[in-house]
């Protein structure tokens, strides 16, 4: 079944990438001001959706000290969303049980579906310079188009900055700490289409390094984010991860910007607790980004397979979809 | 006429994270290094931007990045390829004198370069600046998993190649912040010798700091400064015809040598008055200061800064507007992030600073709760921007300092309609204070009052400000002196 599912921020979220508070009083790895992404990462909607399922199936053992999947349930929950945590580099495509797909998330707002895409519509590229183009005037990567009407909005129309500062207790030094997060403003909301063999039910679900709480809605849609570059530029509708050397030599020219990716990898120790790490920094181009006469070597290297099932190395392009 | 371009990064992402003082200036330093290095490979061609012509550029032992992000030459055959090659031979020397890989730099570095030939009376910044910017879109994302860079400059920068290239032989390291917050403490004792490596604040436990550091000592300020009109200037200079009918780039050699002298002799009036620069090219600044220096603060030096360049870029076009310089001043508590009293600086240089008229310092202090406070003060009106100098920077104030400024703010604060009104007249402005501290007008706050008077008098007289903000712009103040004059024990323990 295609759903379109819909996330709608019931309170200030926090989507976190690379920097975090780090460990109460940290010199090193904390941070006093920690800055919430516009977007969570896919990783953690394929990992919010893992763990919804696997509740509303009753898989889940939910008490006090924490939650987990009893053992007599273990068999169950392999087979219903797939083992093991989500491996970015993994040459294989990984099975999530009855998750078949993600798509990158998008903004919705009424009807209309929107996406980032650098503000290439403004301007033409010819020779090497794109014409009218000062960066005094403009910030040509902070832009989002409604790619169901003729519109394009900035930050400032959908996202509401919420600053908090407190005090975290315990910490002798270094226990100050701001917070910036977000709130959509004017009824937006996060949205994304998932290929799920269930009757996934409506919820209320967590997402964020804070946990912030969203109303999750599913609804059956057979949509499609089908946008296509008018001048037949390759656009990146999800982050993606491209690896192939000397990229300048695969495209006549690109307008792109940098997002890195990291999540938590649990390492098991002797004594049965489980701990949780960092995981080395993947760099990947940002979605919104556009790619003008990409070689099929580039387009080839856009296309890994076990990314793009969830939301990863999504792209547009001309005559191509994928 | 035919020319090379080429424009480096990415500066803003090296310097994100940076926690210590020497991190923010290595992050900026390396990229100025890279830069000469290149330049040095062509340094008998004829450069548009920056000016090499005094040698003195390649030689500088001040620490200072002299370097601008940008150049511009007029090439020769062959000089495409050569330049390509000397890029790698400047990474590969990197990678020989330290921890960070070819490969790595090769990946991070964003390196853009095009060689073009414009017509012969055409402005070469003008022609290439737009090639330049559009080349710096496209960010090729490299596939390194550690950040090599950010390694070396948290962990081994001292004593490095790039400490050796930018101090010889007289430091090991850019001065940490303690050594910049506390330099009116500095006389007669090496505050280096008490700076502990893995932990520089434990300094503000020891004597002899310990028991005579005043508020302000606990507050670093970064500032950025940049050229307001500088693209008029630009778009005015001509590659004029000698009497060889050959046509000269004189005008641009000698623009670029302005800024130059410009960034020279502001790095040493940062100097002197207790700063560190960590970037002076073209006509950016960025610099780090203790807010008091002697009888002067950081806005007494950032009116230094400005009347160099008022001198050496007069305007000698009726019509055109006046090249200035803009200030983004940050004051913040010390254990607050530096890259984000960075972004703060660069915020208010260009969304506040240099909207309207430019011109202006604006400033925000950020304390150690987490409040702030701020202001835009215009230096077009002389009378308001001098009044704020002598006012911030000349009071002596009595005892109690803080009760007294608390009851001035809160009596401004309760009588707004009224002081909207007699403001603009010494005498009745006067005479209300004359009745409400009488008193303290006469004995120990004489001067101060006489400041403030003449301070409110202009900025109540500018009809381009509105009242909101001519109340924000006495308050903030007022709040300045406060914090550099109020009472130590104000400030919490931490």
């Amino acid at each position: 079944m295609r759903y379109l599912i819909t996330l709608e921020p019931l309170e200030p979220f926090m989507f976190g990438g690379d920097t975090t508070f780090g460990a109460l009083g940290d010199k090193e790895a904390g941070s006093y001001i920690v800055k919430s992404r516009q977007f969570p990462q896919q990783t953690a909607l394929l990992g919010m959706l893992r763990k919804e399922l696997m509740t509303q199936e009753g898989l889940l053992t939910r008490k006090r000290r924490g939650e987990w999947v009893d053992l007599k349930n273990k068999k169950r929950a392999i087979e219903f969303v797939g083992e093991g945590k989500f491996n970015m580099l993994s040459p294989t495509i990984q099975n999530f049980g009855v998750i078949k797909s993600i798509s990158p998330i998008f903004l919705i707002k009424g009807d209309s579906r929107y996406i980032r895409k650098v503000n290439i519509d403004s301007f033409t590229y010819e020779d090497g310079k794109l014409k009218g183009y000062n960066p005094k005037d403009i910030d040509i990567y902070d832009n989002f188009i409604n790619i169901d009407r003729d519109e394009k909005l900035k930050s400032e129309k959908i996202f509401r900055d919420i600053e908090q500062i407190g005090n975290k207790k315990g910490a002798k030094e270094n226990s100050l700490f701001k917070k910036r997060a977000y709130l959509l403003k004017d009824s937006f909301r996060f949205a994304f289409y998932a290929d799920i063999d269930y009757r996934l039910q409506d919820s209320i679900i967590t997402l964020g390094a804070d946990r912030s709480a969203f109303r999750m809605e599913v609804r059956e849609d057979r949509g499609e984010l089908d946008y296509i570059d008018p001048r037949g530029y390759l656009t990146l509708i999800g982050d993606a991860y491209i690896d192939i050397d000397n990229i300048q030599d695969s495209v006549t020219f690109a307008i792109t910007s940098e997002i890195s990716h990291r999540n938590l990898i649990s390492k098991k120790s002797a004594l049965r607790k489980i701990k949780f790490e960092k995981s080395k920094t993947l760099y990947l181009y940002e979605k919104g980004s556009i790619f003008i006469e990409p070689s099929s070597k580039l387009i080839e290297n856009l296309n890994k397979q076990n990314l793009q099932q969830i939301g990863y190395n999504i792209y547009t392009l001309q005559g191509e979809k994928r | 006429m035919r020319y090379i371009a080429l424009t480096i990064g990415p500066i803003y992402k090296t310097l994100q994270n940076a926690k210590k003082t020497r991190e923010l200036w290595g992050g900026s330093y390396i990229f100025s290094y890279i830069m000469k290095k290149i330049i040095i490979a062509f340094k008998d061609r004829e450069f548009i931007v920056p000016y090499i012509k005094d040698k003195s550029i390649f030689e500088n032992k001040n620490g200072v990045g002299l370097f601008h992000d940008r150049f511009i030459f007029k090439s020769q055959d062959g000089d495409i390829d050569k330049l390509a090659q000397t890029i790698d031979e400047v990474l590969k020397d990197i990678s020989k004198n330290s921890t960070i890989s070819y490969k790595f730099l090769k990946d991070y570095l964003q390196i853009n370069y095009l060689e073009k030939d414009i017509p012969d009376d055409a402005n070469p910044i003008l022609e290439f600046s737009p090639y330049l910017d559009t080349l710096e879109l496209f960010y090729r994302v490299g596939n390194y998993r550690d950040n090599e860079l950010q390694y070396f400059l948290k962990n081994r920068l001292n004593s490095s190649f790039l400490v050796k290239d930018a101090f010889g032989k007289k430091r090991k390291s850019f001065p940490s912040l303690p050594e910049i917050a506390l330099h009116d403490l500095k006389e007669g004792s090496d505050i280096v010798e008490y700076i502990e490596l893995d932990d520089e604040l434990s300094v503000y436990e020891k004597e002899p700091y310990k028991s005579k550091i005043k508020r302000y000592h606990k507050y670093i300020a970064i500032v950025q400064a940049d050229g307001d009109n500088m693209g008029k200037v630009v778009e005015s200079l001509k590659t004029k015809k000698d009497n060889n009918t050959d046509y000269t780039t004189k005008e641009f050699e000698e623009f670029s040598k302005k800024l130059f002298e410009y960034c020279k002799i502001s790095s040493e009036l940062i100097k002197e008055f207790g700063g560190e620069t960590i970037f002076a090219g073209g006509d950016d600044l960025l610099f780090f200061a203790p807010v008091v220096s002697g009888d002067k603060t950081v806005f007494n030096l950032c009116d230094e800064i400005s009347e160099k360049f008022d001198k050496l870029f007069v305007s000698n076009k009726k019509d055109s507007p006046k090249p200035s310089v803009s200030f983004g001043v940050s004051i913040s508590y010390y254990k607050y992030p530096l890259y984000e009293a960075l972004e703060t600086a660069r915020h208010l240089l260009f969304d506040k600073a240099k909207s309207n008229s430019k011109n202006a310092i604006a400033f925000n202090l950020i304390k150690h709760s987490g409040q702030t406070f701020g202001a835009v003060i215009h230096r077009q009106n002389r009378e308001i921007y001098d009044n704020f100098l002598v006012f911030t920077s000349n009071i002596k104030g009595g005892s109690d300092m803080d009760n007294f400024l608390h009851s001035i703010h809160h009596k401004i604060d309760t009588y707004q309609k009224v002081i909207e009104n007699i403001a603009q007249d010494r005498d009745r402005l006067k005479n209300f204070f004359d009745n409400y501290f009488n008193e303290e007008v006469h004995n120990d706050y004489k001067s101060f009052f006489e400041a403030l008077i003449d301070f409110m008098v202009a900025v109540y007289s500018d009809k381009s400000i509105d009242n909101e903000m001519r109340l924000n712009i006495i308050y903030a103040s007022l709040r300045f002196v406060k914090f550099v004059q109020g009472d130590k024990k104000k400030e919490p323990k931490q």
